[in-house]
């Protein structure tokens, strides 16, 4: 099953989009916080499709002086927890506060057999680069993820 | 006491000197373990496994310890 | 790309001639099909690097080239600090130091075959590799900086390695001028557990045969006979150069705008190399350097003892290791003058010829090998440096095939499942913990390698010795 895309409820709430050797992840959403809490679903989805189970809380907290740098440094924030905590995260709840941004990930530790993670995300990048709310008035959020 | 297993060099011999319950009840009576990388290739034990019972992974044979009290190796049959 | 919008040197030298805030011209080595087949961001990054303060000569692409983060991968670029140059976190990518290295078995496949799949298994239950796996080697803080500091040199003094090892390692297998305290307490703690494992995405390990000798003479100086079974790796400085190459960038984007650096797409993030900011990245990327020196001297010690298992009378010698994504400083002669210069090369490796002072001995008469790495299903080239490679592109070649299409675009088209079967129907054994990431990597995700290194060699960077084609594939 090819899963590059999740719906709820008739309104895409994340996609993937191509680029040669990485991943583009984007999320949408009413605001740019909840547009990022999307993208960061894709980034999960761009490492297992199974179901990670959002058991786990961890708290995150970074800063950048605008807010698409802001989007890049929340994906580089959890790149960092799955890498060092060795865990998967399904659930995100972000604050935004001007150039600031409090986040909170659930998750649980990598299962090899049940996750079989396809790669290991390295970093999230400026290319393809945008966050941006549409004529429709959703916010998307998007980059490519080096992988 | 200090305990070295290192890789079998002889041909053919999959057998490994100590497997990792062995070492765990060792380890568990505070006796230092010191495993060879890859000790158990022949085996089908991995470092993980050994290290999970309480070895101590090292690089080569040379890495176990200088006096080791002894070393545990597999006996020809 | 449309090979109209370039002069034509040659069959395999293209020319955009300096326009706009060009400085230089960029230069692209590729046969007309490789340009066709070329995403025209490539045209749109070499030029803008072009435009980066003090480049040297040209901004140059490889035969592989395709679309990178503001420096194509395939790219090369040399900076003069003494003319404003700039290092770029960029230029040089995410996985520092990513390569290759190639270890002789003295096996031939005759000897292999019958314990093929039991190799298999062992090389993928013993090798951690993917997301989930388990190093075995914890770093404390000392280890850590010595480490960093050390590189292969320092994985050989733990009993990681063989002393025969470092000459044939760039760098002598230890990067001088690392500096440790550059590198984030981020990024150490993102490797304290790293050590010793593979990696996923591209990362392999393979046990290759030698197919076809192009080149005797120099084969047989590397140690290479047709049927000869050898070990390749592939995997870079893990989640350290990861961490590193996300700090800087962040860093050297805010800085870049404020050294007064108009930056074509912020993505070219750099900073002048005399700036505070370009020394730190220097001092941490060297440390990444020896880090991923160190990752593949520990994995060559288990590939060593894997083998010692099933064949105790052999050992793996290393024929040699070379790092894709570098900045490094080096002399080159431009115009006339001898000038010391930092090379970017982000997916091209370095290519010296014949008579470098800096190869082996055994091997300077006929110049460095070059490790470029195909696909799962498809093959891999031994090649060696050129001594035109210097005035072509200061001594880099391609760095392997390049993918063809998207991860995404892979997945839809095909089963991991059914690619291993099927290439199990040919001989190849490949071993993966996720048969989505197989999907990925499927050998028709890449293009052909064969028409990349013929372009490299009709273009001068560097010969094809010796065509390699898998056995076995560990991937993560």
């Amino acid at each position: 099953m090819s899963q590059s895309a999740a719906t709820v409820a008739g309104s895409t709430r994340w996609e993937h989009f191509p680029h040669d050797a990485d991943v583009g992840v984007r999320g949408f959403g009413a605001t740019p916080a909840e547009a990022f809490e999307h993208a960061a679903e894709a980034l999960t989805a761009v490492v297992t499709h199974t179901e990670v189970e959002p058991k786990v809380p961890v708290e995150v907290r970074c800063e950048a002086p605008d807010l698409e740098l802001l989007f890049v440094e929340w994906l580089n924030a959890i790149i960092y927890e799955m890498a060092v905590r060795g865990m998967l995260f399904s659930r995100f709840a972000v604050q935004i506060e001007d150039t600031r941004l409090n986040g909170i990930l659930w998750g649980e530790p990598v299962d090899v057999e049940r996750h079989a993670p396809a790669c290991e995300p390295k970093g999230a990048t400026y290319t393809a680069l945008k966050v941006a709310a549409g004529s429709n008035g959703i916010w998307s959020a998007a980059c490519i993820v080096d992988v | 006491m200090f305990i070295g297993v290192p890789k079998e060099i002889k041909a053919d011999e999959y057998r490994v000197g100590l497997i990792p319950a062995t070492i765990k009840e060792l380890t568990a009576r505070g006796h230092q373990v010191a495993v060879e990388t890859m000790a158990g290739a022949g085996a089908d034990i991995v470092d993980q496994d050994y290290a999970a019972a309480g070895a101590q992974i090292v690089a080569s044979r040379a890495s176990l310890s200088p006096r080791p009290a002894f070393t545990c190796r597999s006996t020809a049959s | 790309m449309d090979p109209a919008r370039f002069t034509r040197v040659d069959d395999t030298t293209w020319r955009i001639e300096p326009y706009g805030a060009m400085r230089v011209p960029a230069i692209i080595y590729a046969d007309e099909d490789l340009i066709r087949d070329m995403d025209d961001k490539v045209y749109e990054q070499a030029t803008n690097v072009a435009m980066l303060p003090g480049i040297v000569q040209a901004s140059y692409a490889m035969p592989d080239a395709h679309w990178g983060y503001g420096f194509p991968i395939g790219g090369v670029a040399a900076f003069d600090p003494d003319q404003g140059g700039v290092v770029s976190a960029g230029g040089v990518g995410f996985d520092i130091s990513c390569g290759v290295r190639t270890m002789l078995t003295g096996l031939t496949v005759a000897d292999v075959l019958p314990v093929q799949k039991s190799l298999a298994d062992s090389l993928f239950r013993q090798i951690p590799a993917g997301v989930g796996s388990k190093g075995t080697i914890t770093l404390d803080a000392i280890d850590m900086e010595a480490m960093l500091a050390g590189g292969a040199c320092w994985a050989l003094e733990h009993g990681w390695g063989d002393a025969r090892d470092l000459e044939r390692i760039e760098e002598q297998g230890r990067m001088a001028s690392a500096k440790p305290e550059c590198v984030s307490e981020r990024a150490k703690e993102r490797q304290r557990r790293e050590m010793g494992t593979l990696g996923s995405g591209n990362h392999y390990l393979e046990v290759q045969a030698v197919a076809e000798i192009f080149d005797a003479k120099v084969a047989e100086v590397f140690g290479l006979k047709q049927d000869d079974v050898v070990v390749t790796i592939h995997c870079g400085s893990r989640g350290l150069g990861h961490q590193i190459g996300t700090e800087f960038l962040k860093e050297m984007v805010v800085v870049a705008e404020a050294s007064g650096i108009r930056l074509p797409d912020r993505e070219l993030a750099c900073a002048p190399i005399n700036s505070e900011v370009g020394q730190r990245y220097l001092g941490a990327m060297r440390a990444a350097i020896n880090c991923a020196l160190a990752n593949r001297e520990i994995l060559g010690h288990y590939a060593r003892r894997i083998f010692d298992h099933f064949f105790p009378d052999h050992d793996l010698r290393l024929l040699f290791d070379v790092s894709h994504n570098t900045c490094k400083v080096e002399p080159h002669v431009v115009a006339g003058k001898r000038r010391d210069l930092f090379v970017h090369r982000k997916g091209a490796t370095r290519a010296f010829g014949p008579g470098h002072e800096s190869l082996p001995e055994a091997l300077r008469p006929v110049g460095q090998p070059v490790l470029i790495g195909g696909s799962m299903g498809t093959g891999s080239y031994i090649l060696v440096g050129e001594a035109t490679g210097e005035q072509k592109a200061f001594s880099s070649a391609c760095h392997g095939a390049g993918r063809a299409m998207s991860r995404h675009a892979a997945l839809k088209q095909w089963s991991g499942r059914k690619v291993m079967d099927d290439l199990a129907a040919q001989g190849i054994l490949i071993r993966s913990p996720s048969t989505r990431g197989v999907a990925e990597e499927a050998p028709g995700a890449y293009k052909n390698v064969d028409a990349v290194v013929a372009a490299a060699e009709h273009a001068g960077l560097s010969r094809r010795v010796a065509r390699l084609r898998p056995l076995i594939c560990i991937k993560g």
